[in-house]
């Protein structure tokens, strides 16, 4: 008998055991739950009729980082370079051209070109002079430019841009004159080349600008000469550059907004999202620009994205440090992104102070996007923002 | 003592199946979820109640007054396994699941008196729900979206009482309770295809603390006034639970893309109706215990921030038990040993969805093995029917074994000098 009970014990035990594999949860009258639900919902700003205001500023943003030193000119905009090379010298070269034993018979600056904007034909032409105040390529913007120093006369010759290496050749006397500063330090007479566009110019072209690594960046060539001792070519590298944009806002409709890097030209984008309830969780927000393809102008080798910001205070337009900023990818004539921790973050404080929309490459180039603006025309060509929400009952 | 062994082995490996699951339907949402009447195996077995029993071999805290015939210190423990059938009018499943139910210890403080003191820790309702829905609008794989909703916790008392023997024989027993506990009600939207929309979540939180108390009486034995010499221990029993508003943290929080933040997180009152307990029992033959019980509490009136359900309305049980125990104490597992018990119940069920009430039915079973000459293992087994599947409302066919250990010994003894 006991034996008996121990068994049907067990086999209780056993089939529970065997129970405890329940079936996958499924939904049973999951009206009874009605109170709790939660209940996806959408926010679409062009068919819900959601306000926006979208502008255009231009900012001044140091191009000391600029992967291209750009110089050129076309419609608004006006690029040009600062380049200084750190001229190491041997003491015998030192020697040689203190007491005139050696001569530079030709200097040439050689630059790898990499970016373009405007026509190939198009003509170009540069102007470079001998820089005679200090700078520093950090923090450099076109506001210092009118504080910069150097001598009106041009230095450079000799462009030759049919190469993919462009060069220029430049005044031996400067040559020589930066290494008269090597030699004497005190002389100070180094302060670097500022080169400009010639106002023929009708395009911007892009040149490798320092690197950390040896290849493609600027060099300068330097033929000395011992006569009848030898013949040599010194090469010097850059210890600093900084780029230069600057011209005014490009001409676009009054339904549009721009962006163009450079300058920078930047634009700022509101949504009015005070209809999302407070509580809701964002499942996604997806921006979407419309491009007026007319009127943009795209360069070579630059990534064809737009970069969205959260703006943390409007009027300074400082943009929020704790949260990635998001690509708006190209799609046909539409650039479209997601911008979903944006949203939940003007929930989340009840600020909501817009975005910032800029050039994805934003110093690297003068890339111009025109895009259709908060005042479009066309509802549809709008800035569009669709929200996917949840909210609990 | 190979038996004891083995029921120790085979309540440690019951304990191990304690595993939290899917144990009830939808229904426990409400209020504070399904009312848990009894944890212990002879209870159980009895359907539930025994307002009006007064033993000396188990522990009962429907009614507190029960424990005045209480002669030796015991302790009792509870556990239980339970598997739902749920259906409704397109889904079927069975999910299973198990529970430590509580402990308590009672000690005689003077026999002669019926003075006693108890304490116990049990469990007093349990929020227990998992949901899941999944939609794919227009076939549109892409778009499938996994709702889930979820609830767990439960409402445990911690309870610290009393027993006095009353003049003419009635049993008067009081307990001071504290309530407390944590429920949890979570929502959740994911996406499983579309990794460019963010999943959705929100956890409601609840903590109820406050005190309460349970106030019993037992009547003397009044089988005498029905001349019957078949009849014995004839008592009626009456008790009351009352509780205190009941203080409870809330706190609303969701989980977005940028993580976790607060939504709301306040203290709030929660309102618990009194709960009444009407019983009688009798012995018939010496052998025979019947019970009748009776309970009622009108969860209309409860209220969570101040506000009523709409869900919630007044509900009453009746159950009726028999008990055989044939008075031989003698330990071991032999047939003549053993008590057997069988109960049924109807009750009206605190829930109401669409103006429809839902209500249980449930037979119950269970029997004492006794392990000595005061201790006993006391198993039970209930099956009960709630709810319709009409209205897309919800049926449950359960079954549920309780395990339970009823140990006692003999503490406080004074020795002669």
């Amino acid at each position: 008998m006991t034996k008996r009970l121990f068994l049907i014990l067990l086999t209780g035990i056993v089939f529970f055991q065997l129970s405890s594999c329940s079936d996958a949860p499924k939904n049973f009258g999951v009206d009874i739950l009605s109170s709790d639900f939660i209940v996806l919902d959408t926010l679409n700003t062009t068919k819900d009729s959601v306000a926006q205001i979208s502008t255009t500023f231009k900012t001044v943003t140091p191009l000391g980082a600029s992967q291209n030193l750009l110089v050129g000119k076309k419609d608004n905009v006006n690029a040009s370079f600062l380049i200084k090379f750190i001229l190491p010298l041997a003491d015998s070269i030192k020697t040689g051209i203190s007491s005139g034993a050696v001569i530079i018979t030709e200097a040439k600056v050689k630059l790898i070109n990499t970016y373009q904007y405007g026509d190939s034909s198009a003509a170009f032409a540069i102007t470079a002079h001998k820089v005679t105040s200090d700078w520093s390529s950090i923090g450099f913007t076109s506001d210092s430019l009118p504080n910069l120093m150097y001598d009106f006369a041009n230095v450079s010759s000799a462009l030759n841009l049919t190469d993919s290496i462009k060069t220029f050749n430049l005044d031996v006397n400067l040559i020589k004159s930066w290494f008269q500063s090597v030699i004497d330090t005190s002389l100070k007479s180094n302060k670097g080349l500022y080169v400009e566009s010639s106002p023929i110019s009708q395009k911007v072209l892009g040149f490798q600008a320092k690197t950390s690594f040896s290849i493609n960046q600027p060099e300068l060539h330097v033929i000395i000469n011992k006569p009848g001792v030898y013949t040599d070519t010194l090469k010097f590298t850059p210890e600093a550059d900084v780029s230069i944009v600057y011209g005014n806002l490009p001409a676009i409709g009054s339904g549009e907004m721009a962006l163009q890097s450079g300058f920078v030209i930047n634009s700022k984008l509101w949504f009015d999202i005070s209809s999302l309830p407070k509580n809701a969780i964002i499942n996604r927000a997806r921006l979407f620009l419309t491009s007026d393809s007319m009127l943009t102008i795209k360069g070579t080798n630059l990534v064809d994205a737009i970069l969205v910001s959260n703006i943390v205070d409007s009027t300074t337009k400082v943009i929020d440090s704790t949260l990635t900023q998001k690509n708006l990818t190209p799609n046909g004539n539409t650039y479209s992104g997601l911008i979903t921790s944006f949203v939940q973050t003007w929930l989340n404080t009840g600020k909501n102070e817009g975005m910032l929309l800029a050039p994805v490459e934003g110093i690297n180039g003068v890339d111009l996007f025109v895009l259709k603006g908060s005042n479009a025309p066309v509802l549809a060509d709008r800035p569009r923002l669709e929200i996917i929400y949840t909210t609990k009952k | 003592m190979n038996y004891i062994r083995n029921y120790i082995f085979t309540l440690v490996l019951l304990l191990q199946l304690v595993t939290p699951a899917q144990i009830s339907s939808n229904y426990t949402k409400f209020g504070v979820g399904e009312i848990i009447y009894s944890y212990s195996g002879r209870n159980i077995g009895l359907g539930g109640l025994g307002v009006s029993v007064l033993n000396g071999s188990y522990l009962s805290f429907v009614n507190p007054a029960s424990l005045t015939k209480l002669r030796l210190t015991r302790v009792e423990f509870g556990a239980n396994l339970s598997g739902s059938f749920l259906s409704d009018n397109t889904n079927k499943g069975f999910y299973a699941s198990g529970r430590f139910d509580g402990v308590s210890l009672a000690f005689p403080v003077s026999t002669a008196n019926g003075i006693t003191l108890s304490m116990g820790l049990l469990p007093f309702s349990n929020v227990n729900y998992l949901d899941v829905k999944t939609i794919t609008p227009n076939g549109d794989l892409s778009e499938r979206s996994v709702t889930t909703y979820k609830g767990t916790g439960s409402l445990s008392k911690l309870f610290l009482g009393t027993s006095i023997k009353m003049p003419f024989d009635f049993s008067l027993g009081v307990s001071m309770d504290y309530y407390f506990g944590s429920f949890t009600y979570y929502s959740r939207i994911e996406f499983p295809n579309n990794i460019s929309k963010n999943k959705s979540e929100y956890n409601n939180k609840r903590r109820p603390g406050g005190l309460g108390s349970t106030i019993g009486i037992i009547t003397p034995d009044i089988s005498k006034l029905f001349s019957s010499n078949l009849l014995s221990e004839f008592r009626l029993g009456f008790s009351v639970n009352l509780f205190s508003e009941l203080p409870t943290d809330t706190l609303l929080i969701r989980t977005s893309v940028l993580g976790i933040d607060t939504l709301s997180n306040e203290k709030v009152n929660m309102h618990l109706p009194t709960r009444i307990f009407a019983g009688v029992s009798f012995i018939v033959n010496k052998k025979y215990l019947f019970t009748f019980d009776y309970t009622e509490q009108k969860w209309a009136n409860y209220t969570f921030n101040g506000k009523k359900s709409d869900n919630l309305r007044d509900s009453y049980r009746y159950s009726f038990g028999i008990e055989h125990d044939n008075q031989n104490k003698g330990a071991g597992l032999n047939r003549e040993h053993m008590v057997w018990r069988l109960g049924v119940s109807y009750e009206k069920t605190q829930y109401r969805f669409n103006g429809k009430g839902i209500n249980q039915i449930a037979i119950y079973s269970g029997l004492s093995l006794p392990l000595s000459l005061k201790n006993s293992l006391d198993l039970a087994l209930e099956y009960s029917i709630r709810g319709t599947t009409s209205s897309n409302l919800i049926k449950e066919n359960r079954i549920r074994f309780s395990v339970g250990l009823s140990l006692a010994e003999l503490w406080f003894i004074r020795r002669n000098r």
